[in-house]
């Protein structure tokens, strides 16, 4: 057990607020949430469910840089202290809670992890195996173009609807391609360097932008 | 007729509970403390339970999650991965116990079939060549946030009021009715009294807690048990071990990763939970007897959450509390009894829904009308319908 100082930034009139934490190597940022919130400070809000990388709701910024607060060790960060800052580019709602609304209201409707006919088949499933996006937000947070830009999970959802078929072809292909959509990417690959789920969105804007218009 | 319900706890079983209760015409208001999911639901190990698990030991639970498992593949099939599930025996002493488990099956109505162990390495190559015998059976995968989202998406289309951050402080009770309920908004501080005559406790493993708010002894045993992910799927198909239920003994495939599970210990309070990471080692090893490549493939994350078990037991006996869930109209039965109260507790995460059905049928009962449950055929909007502009979030 070594002892850490977590610095979390906190909604409201801008503050941050500090709290010493004894805890092991592997103890992960959401436990330390967790035993703050129900040991010393019931009022820090946060977002979490999974704990293991497969929701997409816990993450924010941590000691800068986008990541899951689940899947992110003290040990493996390294620093005796530690800043929690909620994702960039989305309205606040609470301390670490953003509302992800406009990313997901961006994203195609049928844009599913399994093709609507693979889905619960009753006889002789295929195997199938859910898609790789967890719609956490990491990757609209690092993107540093921002203004009407539809950002880079949306983006990445379409290209791979467009790659399975989907019937709404040519309406996500008008979208993808629109001023707002891959033309406006300027390669930073932020997004891909942030995404904790191997999406790499920014391979998947580039195929977007090979596309004819 | 009353309409205004209030449900605590946003897990799973609470989100169902505001679901149908909006089916039927109420007006539900849930509050849940922290995000949705966030207790115990959101960490479940991610099975969807055909009721294979329970077969031998109690067939009603069997049963009930055979018929659930079957209406939430046809309601909700964009948050469920159904691949099936394979029981597979690795020692002696497992041998046995294949044919009375493939007759318990069959008297639950699972359609369970037995598959030549030289079968099983074509359909799951990474099982171990040294299992002795392997059946067949309807599991699946769910993902947990998914899945409750849809619900709650079915909820707040039908106007349900859903109020995540929302704690709930006391349980008003006057003359031995349910007054109102005081919550606080935990993002704005701010407190509020929310009058109504009907509350349903969907508390999970805090059940016993949220009861107390109304002077009510809730037996809870919060019993925590530890999960381990590596990277990778090991195989498609949930891998169960054919013997007795016991620690490590299923392995669920989610997204590309493999999910061992679970350890069980009994926890005094469901707040003051730590993963336990001495358990890692124990249970990899334990999905090495049935995917040999297990733990060689890359450690992604350990968790820990608690099971809301109904009933009192020592550590010893925690594995002898059913897995049923139960439905307490706080009005008629208990010592102490609070009209207008009701609580919903235990089951699994696949029976969420028969358990919404169970508390609204009781809501419904109190008021003295009969309203029919509508939520078996109803096919849910998807996950992201829940930041639809209609459903207010
Ligand atoms: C290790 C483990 C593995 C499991 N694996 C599976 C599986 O593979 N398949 C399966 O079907 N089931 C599984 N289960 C069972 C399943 O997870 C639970 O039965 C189910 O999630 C319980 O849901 P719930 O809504 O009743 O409880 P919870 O999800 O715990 O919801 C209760 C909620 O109440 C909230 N709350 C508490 N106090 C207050 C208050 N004062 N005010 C407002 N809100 C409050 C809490 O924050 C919590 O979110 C597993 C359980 C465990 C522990
Ligand atoms: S809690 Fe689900 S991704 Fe972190």
């Amino acid at each position: 057990m070594k002892e850490y100082v977590l610095k979390v930034s906190r909604s409201g009139p801008f503050r941050w607020s500090k709290y010493q934490i004894k805890a092991e190597e592997t103890t992960t940022i959401v436990e330390l949430l967790e035993e703050v919130e129900s040991t010393v400070d019931p009022t820090l809000t946060y977002r979490h469910s999974c704990h293991h990388g497969s929701c997409g709701t816990c993450a924010c910024i941590i000691n800068g840089k986008e990541a899951l607060a689940c899947r992110t060790t003290v040990g493996a960060l390294g620093t005796e202290e530690i800043t929690v800052e909620p994702l960039r580019s989305f309205p606040r709602e609470g301390d670490l809670v953003a509302h992800l609304g406009s990313m997901i209201r961006s994203m195609p409707a049928a844009g599913s992890y399994v093709r609507e006919d693979e889905c619960n088949r009753r006889e002789g499933a295929v195997f199938q195996r859910f898609e790789d996006c967890i719609e956490c937000g990491c990757c609209m947070s690092a993107c540093p173009v921002g203004g009407d830009f539809i950002g880079p999970a949306p983006l990445a959802m379409m290209n791979r609807e467009l790659q399975k078929g989907s019937k709404l072809q040519e309406d996500i292909r008008s979208k993808a391609l629109s001023r707002s959509g891959a033309p406006s990417c300027r390669d930073h690959f932020a997004c891909s360097r942030a995404c904790p789920s191997y999406v790499y969105p920014g391979r998947h804007i580039q195929e977007l932008k090979k596309l004819e218009r | 007729m009353e309409r205004r319900v209030v449900v605590i706890g946003g897990g799973g079983t609470g989100i169902a509970v505001s679901y149908d209760l909006s089916r039927r015409g109420f007006l539900p208001i849930l509050c849940e403390r922290g995000e949705l999911t966030s207790g115990t639901t959101g960490r479940h190990h991610g099975q969807l339970h055909c009721g294979a698990r329970y077969a031998m030991g109690d067939r009603r639970i069997a049963k009930e999650c055979m018929h659930e498992s079957s209406i939430l593949r046809a309601i909700a099939p964009q948050a469920i991965e159904y691949n099936g599930g394979l029981f597979v025996s690795v020692t002696e002493e497992d041998d046995g116990y294949t044919e009375q488990f493939l007759d318990c099956c069959a008297d639950s109505g699972i359609p369970a079939k037995k598959v030549p162990v030289l079968q099983v390495r074509e359909l799951e190559p990474a099982v171990s060549p040294n299992i002795r015998s392997a059946v067949w059976v309807p599991d699946g995968t769910i993902d947990p946030w998914r899945l409750v989202l849809s619900f709650a998406s079915g909820a707040a289309l039908h106007g349900a009021d859903l109020r995540p951050y929302t704690e709930v402080l006391d349980i008003e009770v006057h003359s031995g009715a349910v007054t109102g309920v005081l919550v606080r908004n935990r993002l704005t501080g701010n407190d509020e009294r929310i009058h109504t005559a009907l509350v349903v406790n969907a508390g999970g493993a805090w059940a016993g807690k949220i009861a107390a708010l109304a002077g009510i002894q809730l037996d809870m045993s919060p019993s925590p048990g530890t999960m381990a992910a590596v990277r990778g799927r090991a195989t498609s198909m949930v891998i169960s071990r054919l013997h007795p239920a016991g620690d490590g003994d299923i392995i669920v495939p989610q997204r590309r990763l493999s999910i061992i599970g679970s350890t069980q210990w009994l926890a005094e309070d469901p707040d003051r939970v730590r993963t336990r990471s001495e358990d890692i080692p124990y249970l990899t090893e334990a999905a090495d007897m049935m995917v040999p490549s297990f733990s060689s493939l890359p450690f992604h994350a350990a968790w820990s959450a608690s099971r809301p078990l109904f009933g009192a037991a020592g550590n010893e006996r925690v594995r002898e509390l059913s897995r049923d869930f139960i439905c307490i109209n706080h009005g008629e039965s208990g010592g102490n009894r609070v009209h207008g109260l009701v609580s919903i507790v235990g089951g699994k995460a696949t029976t969420l829904r028969g358990m919404g059905e169970a508390a609204a049928d009781s809501v419904c009962s109190i008021i003295g009308q009969h309203i029919p449950c509508s939520t078996a055929d109803a096919l849910l909007p998807g996950h992201r319908s829940y930041y639809s502009p209609g459903a207010k979030r």
